[in-house]
């Protein structure tokens, strides 16, 4: 069809990842609860067996790829699966548990995530990347105005710290560029995309959402594989083209 | 001299009494054991990754922590070189090592009473 969007390449990003296999098998002698449809919801596959003799408390194994990738109880799986999904202050101060805990979520291909959550995973990419102050940092504003409001962020991380960071945008910003960024406009297709790439060999993270009519569906996610392949894709579909 | 050799049967008995008695209590003295031997009741024979699994996501649960795989891997190491060998010298467990699975084995009485009373 002539009014077909063009494929873009984080479109190819974004499929691969809801292709991966997550799977949640949910040790309980109850009956299925709210939580295991909402696991269903993620893309993920739910599966039951008997709480084993010896075990005193319902838990979740989580396994991506036919890999174990973590378990926890199932109490806590509900409370954090009931939002507002709430992050902590300072990730490193968090339990290694909490930390692993979004280790899996975060890799999961979510659905439905609301313009606020995405703020709150960006910051904490943000912060990731001004910790480790190495690396380059991808980020995709969907237009001036978004940007307007991070741009003390970025003067701090482009003044403190030895990123390298690009930004990327469809909009033509008036607004000035912190010195030590590179500013890149980029086509159309890649207006309704939110992304951050923070590439590092051990801190990569990174984020890669698609404004779709009922919220966001994207993928958050610290496998380095991944963040490259964002960062691919934002660059790949993100330049600007030749407006000749 | 047959009395003799009574007697010294009858020690050896009670000296395997004795030895049993130490490697069950040994066997039964950490919280991961008794729960391995807990989760065999059920008849099922249990690969050890398997097992490594259950014990880190009942540990987590009852923690309100994350398991990791690192959590797991560990776990896994501990049951093979020192909970599984612990286990099966007291007899307690049968490990097939070329399928590398457990099973249950003879569990005197007085063991479930233990499992039923603490871990059950």
């Amino acid at each position: 069809m002539a009014d077909a969007s063009p494929r873009t390449a984080l479109d190819d990003v974004l499929d691969d990842e809801r292709h991966r296999h997550t799977r949640f098998v949910v040790y309980s002698d109850d009956p299925p609860t709210d939580v295991e449809h909402a696991l269903a919801s993620r893309n993920a596959t739910v599966a039951r067996r008997d709480l084993p003799r010896g075990c005193r408390t319902d838990f979740v194994v989580v396994e991506r790829d036919g890999a174990f990738a973590g378990a926890l109880g199932l109490a806590e799986l509900r409370h954090l699966l009931t939002p507002p999904v709430v992050r902590p202050d300072d990730p490193d101060d968090a339990a290694p548990g909490y930390r692993a805990l979004f280790d899996v979520l975060d890799d999961t291909v979510f659905t439905a995530l609301t313009r606020r959550s995405l703020h709150v995973v960006s910051r904490e990419i943000e912060e990731r990347a001004y910790r480790v102050g190495r690396g380059a940092l991808h980020v995709t504003f969907q237009t001036e105005r978004t940007f307007a409001a991070q741009r003390d962020v970025y003067e701090v991380l482009c003044t403190e710290t030895a990123l390298d960071v690009h930004l990327y945008s469809p909009d033509e910003w008036t607004i000035p560029v912190p010195a030590g960024a590179t500013y890149h406009e980029t086509t159309a297709a890649c207006a309704p995309y939110w992304a951050l790439a923070f590439r590092h060999d051990e801190h990569a993270c990174g984020l890669l959402a698609r404004e779709e009519p009922d919220g966001f569906r994207g993928v958050w996610t610290d496998d380095a594989e991944t963040v490259a392949r964002i960062a691919a894709g934002i660059e790949c579909d993100c330049i600007a083209r030749d407006t000749a | 001299m047959s009395e003799r050799t009574d007697g010294s049967q009858e020690a050896a008995e009670r000296v395997q009494r004795s030895r049993l008695d130490d490697s069950c209590y040994r066997a039964l003295s950490t919280a991961r054991r008794r729960r391995v031997l807990s989760v065999l009741l059920d008849g099922r024979e249990r690969d050890i990754d398997e097992l490594a699994t259950l014990l880190v996501g009942a540990h987590a649960a009852d923690t309100n922590s994350m398991a990791t795989p690192t959590d797991r891997r560990r776990a896994r190491i501990h049951l093979r070189h020192v909970d599984v060998p612990r286990l099966t010298d007291a007899d307690l467990v049968r490990h097939d090592r070329e399928r590398d699975t457990i099973r249950l084995g003879d569990v005197p009485q007085p063991v479930h009473a233990v499992l039923g009373e603490r871990d059950g």
